[in-house]
């Protein structure tokens, strides 16, 4: 019954079973390396910004300056442009500017300044009060950011980090299209271009899957630190 | 002992200079709960930032327990904060942390075994009242209760000294007398010397022995409290005096039954009574006074004494007021 209706609606998917499990493990292993990767060098350029502002721990507005254009212009470029110009590069490091692998270069470098700016307004919001009483009770800078922002950003950071794993699971669709891996090349090749639309339906809806599990999980991480509070 | 000498703070502003502290020196006893007053930015938190450095000065030098803050290298600084406590207005408490983890915060990386971190930290929440809170967390508690956590906080690295900016500010009226009761008990008992930012006159007159009155970053008058009460010199000084006593109620009836009538008030240390203060006006000048209400309160043990009174004639007022200010009474006329 089910096999049946499968054929009928679903053609060419149901004979890609393996396919789509491929697809989907490349699909959350770009996202999750990406978002380690990315999330621990824009945790870094985040901090940075938040310390170097001009109401930061330690203001140095030539830093600050750099690190900002950084971002600024980080931000601005569309991914796609993004994903060709940096191809020199990403063959530099991994040898290859196609697949997998190498389509995780861009999609890191175009996550970096968007979590490093979440990350700093993550932290921004960290009361001010909290930060002048770790000050007054003799703790260091080092000793605030560990102590202060992260434990009191958590919170927020935890919805930095699951909006950026989100809108790297786009990046990583949108990767498909120059070569890379994953669900997104399979819609786009497989199904797109072959005029397939229930391989681009079901793509869509893995996707779709990922994007809600991702969603589940950082709620549930949410509610566990909140400690019923907000 | 805390010493300011000579402090100026200036910020630098697109265009111009705010002097938020302008050339204030201040002497603070050990064991002294000495209270500074003043309106809306006349530069009190600035002046008290300056104690533990968290605002360095412009010039001037602070100097806390006999050191010389300025001079220590950043690290001696931070060393040197844990003997000076400080509560802020708000409170800042970690959200994230229970009561009891909050109180641990300073002790962490201090070298004191948990064990008797633990002895400590519940003997403070049992000093300040809240020991049954001591897993719940900052959102749970009421103002007062956050305050009081404040305050265990702030004395878990045992400080000297103990800073309050603004502290009962954000509280009730009864909470404010609670946690004020408390900071008195704290001195008492730990011998802590206590600095209290407010714009309340009353929270001094509760528990101060010392004030001082702050005025577009300047210390415009000082002394002991009772003196202060009993005899003060300026008119900022009187305003807030005025807005600390029972007579702020009493005054509103009491000029309604006297309307057209000038009405003086007479200040003297209580130990004084106010029928030979009458008397002696009478045999110098002539006049005699008709008492509208009279009150002796005891600030810090010492009385104090109030009087409205009117007069037959207003001839001669500004000798009576020299001669009544010779005698250290204070006299001046209620403006209506
Ligand atoms: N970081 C700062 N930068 C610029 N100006 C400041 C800064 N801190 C304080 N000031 C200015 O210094 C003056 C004194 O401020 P301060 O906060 O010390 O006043 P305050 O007496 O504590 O007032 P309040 O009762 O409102 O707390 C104000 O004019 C204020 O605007
Ligand atoms: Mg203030």
């Amino acid at each position: 019954m089910f096999g049946s209706f499968m054929e009928h609606y679903f053609p060419y998917a149901s004979q890609m079973g393996s396919d789509f499990t491929q697809a989907t493990e490349e699909t959350v292993l770009m996202t999750v390396s990406a978002m380690i990767i990315a999330g621990v060098i824009g945790l870094i350029i985040g901090i940075l910004l938040l310390l170097t502002g001009s109401r930061g721990l330690s203001p140095n507005a030539p830093l600050y300056w750099v690190l900002d254009q950084i971002v600024n212009i980080g931000r601005s470029i569309p991914f796609i442009i993004l994903l060709a110009i940096i191809m020199p590069f990403t063959r530099l490091i991994v040898g290859t500017s196609i697949g997998t692998t190498a389509v995780t270069v861009p999609i890191v470098v175009g996550t970096i300044p968007f979590f490093a700016r979440q990350v700093q307004n993550a932290l921004l919001e960290v009361d001010p009060g909290v930060v002048e009483a770790a000050q007054a009770m003799g703790l260091g800078n080092l000793a605030i950011v560990f102590r202060v922002y992260l434990k009191e950003g958590l919170i927020s950071l935890v919805r930095s980090v699951n909006f950026t794993i989100i809108n790297l699971i786009g990046l990583t669709a949108m990767a498909g299209a120059v070569g890379g891996g994953g669900l997104g090349a399979t819609a786009l090749q497989e199904g797109y271009q072959r005029g397939r639309t229930d391989v681009t339906f079901v793509a869509m809806i893995l996707i779709l899957i990922f994007v809600f599990l991702t969603q589940i999980i950082g709620n549930a991480l949410l509610r566990l630190i909140a400690h019923g509070r907000a | 002992m805390i010493e300011l000498n000579d402090i100026v703070v200036k910020f630098p502003q697109k265009g111009h200079v705010v002097t938020a502290v302008n050339h204030v020196s201040l002497a603070v006893d050990d064991g002294s709960m000495y209270g500074i007053v003043g309106f809306s930015g006349a530069g009190k938190s600035t002046l008290v930032r300056v104690m533990n450095l968290l605002q360095k000065p412009t010039s001037g030098s602070v100097i806390v327990n006999g050191t010389d803050l300025i001079a220590l290298s950043e690290r001696a600084l931070r060393k040197e904060r844990r003997n000076i406590g400080m509560i802020f207005q708000h409170f800042n408490l970690m959200e994230s942390r229970t009561i009891f983890d909050n109180v641990d915060f300073p002790l962490k990386g201090s070298g004191i075994s948990k064990v008797e971190r633990r002895q400590r930290i519940e003997k403070l929440l049992d000093l300040v009242g809240i020991l049954e809170k001591k897993d719940a967390y900052p959102y749970q508690l009421s103002g007062g209760q956050k305050q009081r956590v404040a305050i265990a906080r702030a004395l878990a690295t045992d400080p000297k000294i103990l800073l309050c900016d603004e502290a009962t500010s954000a509280l009730d009226p009864k909470t404010t007398i609670a946690v004020l009761q408390l900071l008195k008990e704290i001195n008492d008992r730990l011998g802590i010397t206590i600095v209290i930012i407010t714009h309340e006159m009353q929270v001094v007159k509760e528990i101060c022995d010392h004030v001082a009155v702050m005025e577009e970053g300047k210390i415009i008058e000082r002394g002991e409290v009772a003196d202060i009460f009993s005899n003060p010199q300026k008119p900022l000084t009187q305003d807030f005096i005025r807005t600390a006593g029972h007579i702020d109620q009493a005054e509103t009836t009491i000029l309604e039954h006297v309307a057209g009538e000038d009405v003086y008030e007479l200040r003297f240390s209580g130990s004084r009574a106010s029928e030979p203060i009458l008397i002696d006006i009478y045999k110098r000048f002539g006049l005699t006074a008709n008492i509208l209400y009279a009150n002796v309160e005891y600030l810090q043990n010492k009385p104090l004494g109030t009087m409205l009174v009117t007069f037959d004639s207003s001839d001669q007022l500004g000798e009576v007021e020299q001669h009544l200010q010779q005698d250290g009474i204070s006299m001046s006329k209620v403006v209506r």
